[in-house]
């Protein structure tokens, strides 16, 4: 279990670092392919109404994992943004 | 590589084998015949005191513990105080409710559960794909102090301040009112108790330890949210199919729903209680537009019913029920077309909701699309966008850990909403087989137990009056209906009190991220920042802790005037949040062209538009002015698709007044 622990052991908080840059292009690629994701599933829903069935499996069940591996993508990033800080 | 420091782990493998083994043994005093109220009272305790003790064991002083938990949790480990945070009230026990009772498509003029599922799974894309790694590079501790520092402007973290306070208190009440709902249900103490019981459970956490308690307690109860879901999930499935596969259960049982929905859509008998609902509606219209002349008219027909039921010797519980008729009751016209209004909206319900999945002939474009597409909107900019959410962007050492936490933390969230839609699809199967068609005198005992407990889960009224129950008849209770889940499917009541410890924990954890939100940016960003701008650390944890008990004990006042909806509250939570921060947020990360002036109206006009939309819309609202929705809906979007205007609003302002002359600036 972590310790109790005093204000003695630490000193103020570190100095900020506040870089404007611009839109990455993998964030980009995702955002687009989030709106793609969700607007197809939900449109394809809407076009087959009474396919319960489809806008259970596929939008109620895979669309979400598909976001999951969306953002994982997301995360494997080459240049990774730990070598700024 | 991850970092998986080992103490962490133990504990939270120290918490599933306790659940494990706590449900194990309490499976076997229900099975020795102990009552369900120990058995469930034993669950709500030892949850509170475990996480009560962790928060002890994790106080701390120091102002970078307290605030960012030291900068130091792994990846796995903040996702998981994440989706504990982000799994509330709401979202864990009425997504089911929301889902079987919406449909997956909605009625054709409001959204259905997919909008929902969607937009609090895909925001979390965003928040990592946009805002984690930046947030985290910051080195800030509150998300006004990140815009402060950004724009170096003491206004603009004045105002992302209250931003803050605002989205955060209109969550936190719902969430406290989520946790005095299942405390009071466990415990069987009033819902007023319960709401102070569980306040004591969240304050022992968050008061002691800030984040670095919140965080551990977060992991913890995000054990116990996935296991209470993911276990009902596979007992149900087991129950019902024969297999623990939820997925695979509620999949083979869509057909079946399917053909008994469309038997119910076509029996005369439903048809005739449509009819009956639906003339009701009229008579309701007809009385909320005259309502003094109405009023009259009818206190006199309850006075002579009243009379007559006198000279027949009725029982006072009869003459009660007469007695209870709005008009009979209400002195204040305000009032009585309030109650009007409220019994128009429970009808309407009735008959637009879909028996099935999905409401019949739904094709073409019409509202229920836009307001789904808006909806999802709203809710996925909300999630990245929440203060709550993002702070937890502060407390893992590397960006890139700030990424892969928010991974981790939909991961989590999603095997919790997989489990909860496959549930939704189950409970359906069991309404529609054992409770419709049903007559009133021989119901399914669950039916029963659901009407009359304390908090009722359940309500049914025979419109057409033939004995029988039909689908419209029937209203179930949303926000907690999954609580009633083993009562339903006739598994142990075990179940009861493990659902119940998921539920309070999802509230809780979300109450405790909130609560330091709130404190935080009462004491950092407002306090602190213009009052003693050089006061030393101690004194700016103290202040904090103080700060966080006074606003529990206010949400907690404000939950026992009992909201009257969870999810709207939350909902309109996450509209506020993205109007208010999501456009200051992506154009100040990635536009250099983004300053001050342009922050701080962005905030400003976000805020404003979505804040006039939902207040304008709100039915107490209308009423007091006299307006009428047609004339305050645009586009025909919901009050909770607020959002959809704030956004663009806020990003329009922001960027012209980033770009307004220097002159005109000053």
């Amino acid at each position: 279990m972590p310790q109790p622990s005093t204000a003695s052991e630490s000193e103020a908080p570190q100095p900020s670092t506040i870089e404007v840059t611009a839109l990455p292009r993998r964030a980009l690629l995702g955002v687009a392919g989030l709106v793609a994701l969700t607007v197809g599933s939900l449109g394809l829903a809407w076009l087959l109404p009474d396919m319960t069935l489809l806008h259970f499996l596929w939008v109620a069940q895979a669309v979400p994992v598909l976001y999951l591996l969306l953002a994982w993508w997301g995360t494997q990033n080459p240049h990774s943004t730990d070598d700024a800080s | 590589m991850m970092r998986l420091k080992s103490w962490p782990w133990r504990l939270l493998l120290l918490s599933f084998a306790g659940l494990v083994l706590l449900t194990l043994l309490l499976l076997f005093a229900d099975f020795v015949g102990v009552p369900k109220g120990v058995v469930n009272g034993f669950f709500l305790v030892v949850s509170i005191i475990g996480y009560a003790v962790i928060g002890m064991f994790c106080r701390t002083a120091i102002p970078e513990e307290y605030f960012v938990a030291g900068r130091s949790i792994s990846a796995p480990m903040n996702g998981m105080a994440t989706a504990a945070d982000w799994l509330s009230a709401a979202s864990f026990i009425g997504l089911t409710g929301l889902l079987l009772s919406d449909g997956f498509v909605g009625d054709g003029q409001h959204p259905g559960g997919l909008a929902y599922l969607l937009g609090w799974t895909g925001g979390f894309c965003l928040l990592g794909f946009l805002f984690a790694a930046k947030l985290n590079l910051s080195q800030s501790i509150t998300i006004p102090d990140f815009l402060g520092r950004r724009f170096d402007s003491a206004a603009v973290r004045w105002l992302a301040a209250w931003g803050a306070i605002l989205c955060s208190s209109v969550y936190l009440v719902a969430q406290i009112y989520g946790i005095g709902l299942v405390a009071s249900m466990l415990s069987g103490l009033t819902f007023e108790l319960g709401v102070f019981l569980a306040l004591g459970g969240v304050l022992l956490c968050s008061f002691l330890g800030g984040m670095r308690a919140v965080t551990w307690t977060q992991g913890v109860q995000c054990v116990v949210i996935v296991v209470s879901m993911v276990v009902l999930g596979m007992a149900v499935s087991f129950k019902t199919q024969g297999h623990p596969f939820v997925t695979i259960a509620a999949a083979q049982s869509l057909p079946q729903i399917q053909e008994r929905a469309k038997q119910i859509e076509t029996d005369p008998a439903e048809l005739t209680t449509r009819d009956v609902i639906s003339l009701r509606m009229s008579n309701l219209d007809v009385k909320i537009a005259e309502p003094v002349y109405a009023r009259e008219v009818e206190r006199q027909a309850v006075a002579r019913q009243v009379a007559r039921a006198k000279a027949e010797g009725a029982s006072l519980r009869e003459i009660q029920k007469l007695e209870a008729n709005p008009a009979w009751r209400e002195t204040s016209v305000d009032r009585l077309v309030g109650a009007w209004q409220a019994e128009r909206e429970v009808l309407a319900e009735a008959i637009y909701r879909p028996v099935g999945f999905q409401v019949p002939l739904l094709n073409g474009w019409n509202p229920g699309w836009f307001n789904s597409l808006g909806l999802v909107f709203c809710l996925m900019l909300g999630t990245a966008a929440l203060p709550h959410i993002l702070v937890r962007s502060y407390t893992t050492p590397t960006p890139a850990e700030a990424e892969r936490s928010v991974v981790w933390a939909l991961g989590i969230i999603v095997v919790v909403y997989l489990c909860a839609s496959s549930l939704a699809v189950l409970l359906k199967s069991f309404v529609l087989t054992e409770l419709v068609g049903s007559h009133l005198d021989q119901l399914p005992d669950w039916a029963d137990r659901l009407k009359l407990r304390k908090l009722a889960l359940l309500s049914i009224q025979d419109h057409n009056q033939d004995g029988i129950v039909q689908f419209a008849d029937i209203r179930l209770f949303n926000d907690y209906l999954v609580l009633g889940v083993p009562e339903i499917t006739h598994i142990s009541s075990v179940f009861t009190g493990l659902l119940a410890a998921g539920a309070l924990a999802a509230a809780l954890s979300t109450a405790d991220g909130l609560l330091l939100t709130i404190s935080n940016a009462l004491a950092q960003d407002l306090y602190f920042q213009t009052a003693e701008p050089n006061a030393p650390p101690l004194r700016r944890v103290m202040l904090s802790k103080i700060l966080l008990m006074v606003v529990a004990l206010l949400a907690a006042w404000f939950a026992t005037n009992r909201p009257v909806s969870i999810l709207f509250w939350v909902t309109c939570a996450f509209s506020l949040a993205a109007s208010t921060f999501f456009p200051v947020l992506l154009l100040g990360i990635y536009w250099r062209g983004m300053n001050r002036v342009g922050a701080l109206l962005a905030m400003v006009s976000g805020l404003v538009v979505s804040s006039y939309y939902i207040a304008v819309n709100h039915p107490w609202v209308q009423m007091r002015l006299h307006l009428h929705a047609s004339d305050t809906v645009w586009l025909g979007l919901d009050p909770v698709c607020a959002g959809v205007f704030g956004v663009p609003v806020g990003l329009l302002f922001g960027y012209l007044g980033s770009k307004l002359p220097e002159t005109l600036k000053n």
